[in-house]
């Protein structure tokens, strides 16, 4: 059985399409990144599955049960919710928020311990209005987590944490995993998604564009990032050879005092650094130049069209635009092209 | 739990800690305590003044608390519905833009439990200090010498806890279904009015036509008169404090021609209906068990209709 299933799910808002058609399944225990840029229809998706919005066409399947309006509890006990764009009732303490989400699932959760997780202890007293955007997310991740669900939707669920945070979040997500809960979390970030995710998938003006494992993913992203490393004085042959010997390089190249490391593979950026320094090359700074979401879109658009021989309808496209610079020239062209 | 009584105790939760709701229980408190108080007081000193005076209400014998039921009566129909809206106005399409009804969604909480569980809960808001009020307000009688009639009493404070439930499930209904907070406000502040002022004033040139075009009877439009003006909640709930405090059921129907309140002057006109009425028999649609219907179908129907709304909305 699958967790999530979508098939063929379009919604419109108007004239605006939100989500094309899109198909999506994420397996039982797996940890599945949704990526995309904002306003892409990560949202829109989960709001579908959580039956905030009902799509216009398509199938939706939660925990193998189809998502039909008011008929979805008994699948909702087994579902855990950070949603997007929540907001808290801000006369309650973070406990009555978690005894709420405790009576509501008729679980047996001690509030404590769920604000420990989260790392809101000691905060569980004060109301939620007072708490800060980072500390009501834990919030609602606490509620979440209610009941230990089969199946946790987590939407964006890294907005508004410090780093402490988000790594706490990795944390909860990667133990949840561990108890075989099937994980669903949508980010625009590409960092949060590689660092905990078995598959991802790549929304992009509400079409999936892809879904691939992490390795694939990174394989398609591996060649953009790569470490910058200012040294103090240039560094010697010998001394970028150790960098070379290092497992997970995949290329390393010196100008001047500036050393560029390309990563192909996870590789810790200290073992670079620490090489470099053991060879005698003083390390003065260093930046991580992160793959780019649109560097991955563009990795994986590129493939589709050589794959899919898109490259009709690309020209079609073109065409169009060209139609609407100089509306005589491209009438004669498409003319020419059916004749 | 349920799931309706787990929002139902959560949105009890949250609201008690408003300072609104704070206001409003003492503003109920003082008034019926002190109401019965003052009340009483004049009571008292009419009777040490005049001796045997004349009997002010209409069961006949010294001023009780009957009366004091009579006098109140038109104080609660102003006031509780005002409260009971505004306590409720924002009960559904508050939490949806603020998102907090996004976390009420994401819990196994269906929308039905929503809209049913925010009446429980804000009806108990509203209801609790109409009722507590009401309730220690009877203590004041036999501190004061003023007899007490308790069946009565207690009837009133029953159908004042209906009438407040019935405009917090008005107003929820329009909570849910509207998707600002703008149209909530412009939807329950217009039933208010619209209840209060312009039902009554519509009933009379309503009849009038259907009887003209119909060629009614004088019967058949005092009783067409009498009948759509008891389906307004508050001619409803008037017509039924009546019935307490009257023995007849004619003359408390006939107790809402005079517009809502029981005023001195509409009293003449409305004995004059209420004989009318005795005469040809109470018709089973002007019983008080169907005014309790009636209570009931605004209690129902705008909460229903609310519901339906939500529940094929987006959010």
């Amino acid at each position: 059985m699958a967790a999530i299933e979508l098939d063929g799910v379009t919604k419109r808002y108007g004239t605006l399409t939100a989500l094309d058609d899109l198909s999506l399944t994420v397996e039982e225990g797996e940890v599945f990144g949704f990526l995309g840029p904002n306003g892409a229809g990560k949202s829109t998706t989960i709001n579908v599955l959580l039956d905030f919005v009902r799509p216009d066409d398509g199938e939706v399947r939660l925990l193998g049960e189809p998502v039909r309006r008011e008929q979805s509890d008994a699948v909702r006990e087994r579902v855990g919710v950070l949603p997007e764009g929540f907001g808290v009732y801000d006369r309650l303490s973070g406990r009555k928020h978690l005894a709420f989400a405790i009576d509501s699932k008729d679980a047996a959760d001690d509030p404590d311990e769920l604000l420990a997780r989260v790392g809101l202890d000691g905060d569980g007293d004060r109301p939620a209005g007072d708490y800060s955007r980072g500390m009501k997310q834990r919030l609602v991740l606490a509620m979440a987590l209610v009941g230990e669900p089969e199946l946790l939707v987590l939407d964006e669920p890294s907005t508004g944490l410090d780093p402490n945070g988000a790594r706490r979040m990795r944390e909860v997500v990667r133990e949840e995993a561990a108890r075989g809960a099937t994980v669903f979390f949508s980010s625009h970030i590409l960092g949060q998604v590689e660092a905990v995710c078995d598959r991802v998938g790549i929304i992009r003006d509400g079409e999936m564009i892809a879904v691939d494992s992490v390795e694939g993913l990174r394989e398609a992203s591996g060649a953009e990032s790569a470490l910058e490393v200012s040294t103090e004085s240039e560094a010697s042959e010998t001394a970028l050879d150790d960098v070379r010997a290092l497992a997970g390089v995949s290329e390393v190249r010196a100008a001047g005092t500036q050393v560029t490391v390309t990563l192909g593979d996870e590789v810790r950026k200290t073992e670079i650094l620490d090489a470099l320094e053991s060879a005698g090359v003083q390390v003065v700074d260093f930046e991580t130049r992160e793959t780019s979401l649109e560097d991955l879109f563009a990795a994986y658009t590129e493939g589709d069209e050589a794959e899919n021989g898109d490259s009709d309808a690309e020209d079609a496209t073109a065409a169009d635009e060209a139609d609407e610079a100089d509306p005589d020239g491209s009438v004669g062209d498409e003319e020419g092209e059916t004749a | 739990m349920n799931s309706v009584l787990a929002i139902a105790r959560k949105d009890f939760e949250d609201a008690i800690r408003s300072r609104g709701v704070l206001l409003v229980s003492v503003l109920f408190v003082g008034l019926f305590v002190f109401g019965a108080y003052f009340f009483a007081d004049a009571v008292s000193q009419a009777a040490q003044q005049a001796g045997n005076a004349p009997a002010q209400g209409g069961g006949g014998g010294s001023p009780d608390s009957n009366t004091f039921l009579r006098v109140l009566s038109s104080g609660v129909t102003l006031l509780v519905p005002v409260v009971a809206l505004v306590a409720s106005y924002s009960a559904i399409v508050g939490e949806r833009t603020d998102g907090t009804l996004k976390l009420l969604l994401s819990l196994p909480h269906s929308r039905r439990d929503v809209v049913v569980g925010k009446l429980l809960g804000r009806g108990a808001v509203v209801c609790l200090p109409a009722v507590g009020g009401l309730l220690l307000s009877m203590l004041v009688f036999p501190l004061t010498g003023v007899s007490l009639k308790p069946a009565a009493f207690l009837g009133f404070i029953l159908l004042t806890g209906l009438l407040a439930v019935t405009f917090v499930a008005l107003s929820v209904g329009i909570s849910a279904a509207a998707s600002t907070g703008r149209r909530a406000v412009v939807g329950t502040v217009g039933a208010y009015i619209g209840l209060l002022v312009f039902w009554n004033q519509a009933v009379d040139p309503l009849v009038s036509r259907l009887a003209n075009t119909l060629d009614w009877g004088q019967a058949t439009v005092l009783k067409a008169s009498i009948t759509l003006k008891l389906l307004n909640p508050l001619g409803a709930y008037n017509s039924l404090v009546a019935s307490l405090v009257t023995d007849s059921t004619a003359s408390a129907r006939a107790a809402v021609t005079g517009g809502i309140q029981l005023s001195r002057q509409a009293g003449l006109l409305q004995r004059v209906y209420a004989q009318q009425l005795s005469q040809q028999g109470i018709p089973f649609y002007l019983t008080d068990a169907a005014v309790v219907a009636y209570l009931l179908l605004w209690l129902v129907v705008p909460l229903l209709a609310g519901y339906a709304i939500f529940r094929s909305a987006d959010l």
